[in-house]
């Protein structure tokens, strides 16, 4: 009995720790290559081979405070998309002057922004690509690509 | 060994089970902040959204806790009458399954979406995400420990109870209240 004592919580444990890391490996191995970096990183962190990792890309960043704007055509009509990255934060405000009209937070870090709506059913992917934005706007289940360019003087504006 | 000396084992060993409770939620909150969300994570098939899977999991586990809290006062003799032999297996089963079911919720959260501050609700669901799987952990570890005193199984239990309640609150109940009750 002293046994089984021990054993039933461990046992649930380890379940659950089998569960949670086989479930996130899976994640993982489903990531695609170009899309995750971090991966890359692990993985070449993980192999120990003698070759030395590719020298990182040069890390883009956004400037502190900077506005970005782009216009998606869509078949109703054209959403009008501004971002604001404020530090490591930004904010998206996504309006067609119709039907959909959408608020985005979240973070914006090496380069990549990452943003929700506050009920999570509306999300924004970008990255930098030169002084642009490129990337998705998902509101419900339709998405659109955008590309949102700086706004000259946004200094100014704030 | 005497008396005392047993006590104070049992009380490191406590002791020992929540400190690696705390340094599992901790963990995972750091570990949630740090990671890259990726805005996807394997999940259960045959819903609407991940999201509607996501918080039938979690009403699934909440049901399955329910009946832990129960099951918890039928064997420390509270509910009067006589306790069923069944009643500690099905304790140990029945808890089983609802942390079982947080997993591929919890997973979601953490891969795809990490430890967030976005609103209040998203703050303490994130705090209350770590401490759940934090003092699961010391429950879990401190049913392996004898000579605890009598209270502290039943306030471990508790805690792990309410934290896995306030998940629920601040995630599930919230989709039901602002999508509905959507499959």
């Amino acid at each position: 009995m002293a046994m089984n004592k021990a054993f039933g919580p461990v046992l649930t444990l380890v379940a659950v720790a089998t569960l949670g890391g086989g479930i996130w490996l899976m994640n993982v191995s489903q990531e695609s290559a170009p899309a995750a970096s971090t991966t890359s990183v692990a993985q070449s962190a993980r192999t120990s081979a003698p070759v030395p990792p590719p020298p990182a890309p040069p890390a883009v960043e956004f400037p502190a405070m900077a506005n970005y704007v782009g216009k998606i055509p869509t078949r109703k009509g054209v959403i009008t998309l501004e971002v604001t990255v404020d530090g490591q934060k930004a904010t998206a405000y996504a309006c067609d002057g119709d039907s959909i009209e959408v608020w985005l937070r979240g973070r914006a870090t090496n380069g990549k922004l990452a943003l929700w709506s506050n009920d999570r059913t509306s999300r924004l992917d970008g990255r930098l690509d030169g002084n642009a934005i490129t990337g998705t706007l998902g509101i419900g289940k339709q998405s659109w690509d955008f590309t949102a360019a700086p706004v000259v003087g946004a200094d100014d504006v704030n | 060994m005497s008396i005392e000396n047993r006590t104070s084992t049992a009380g490191v060993g406590a002791a020992i089970a929540v400190v690696i409770g705390a340094c599992v939620a901790v963990g995972l909150g750091v570990f949630g902040k740090v990671h890259d969300p990726q805005f996807f994570s394997i999940n259960v098939a045959g819903f609407s959204s991940g999201l509607a899977v996501k918080t039938w999991m979690a009403t699934l586990a909440i049901g399955f806790a329910l009946f832990q809290f129960g099951s918890a006062f039928a064997m420390y003799g509270l509910l009067g009458g006589r306790t069923p032999r069944w009643m500690s297996t099905a304790h140990v089963w029945s808890g089983r399954l609802a942390v079982l079911a947080s997993v591929p919720v919890a997973v979601h959260c953490l891969y795809a979406l990490g430890f967030e501050a976005t609103d209040a609700r998203v703050l303490f669901h994130s705090l209350f995400g770590c401490f759940f799987y934090g003092v699961f952990v010391t429950k879990m570890l401190l049913l392996t420990r004898k000579g605890l005193r009598p209270w502290v199984i039943p306030i471990a239990g508790g805690l792990t109870f309410f934290g896995l309640v306030f998940v629920w609150l601040t995630s599930a109940l919230w989709f039901f209240e602002t999508t509905g009750i959507t499959f």
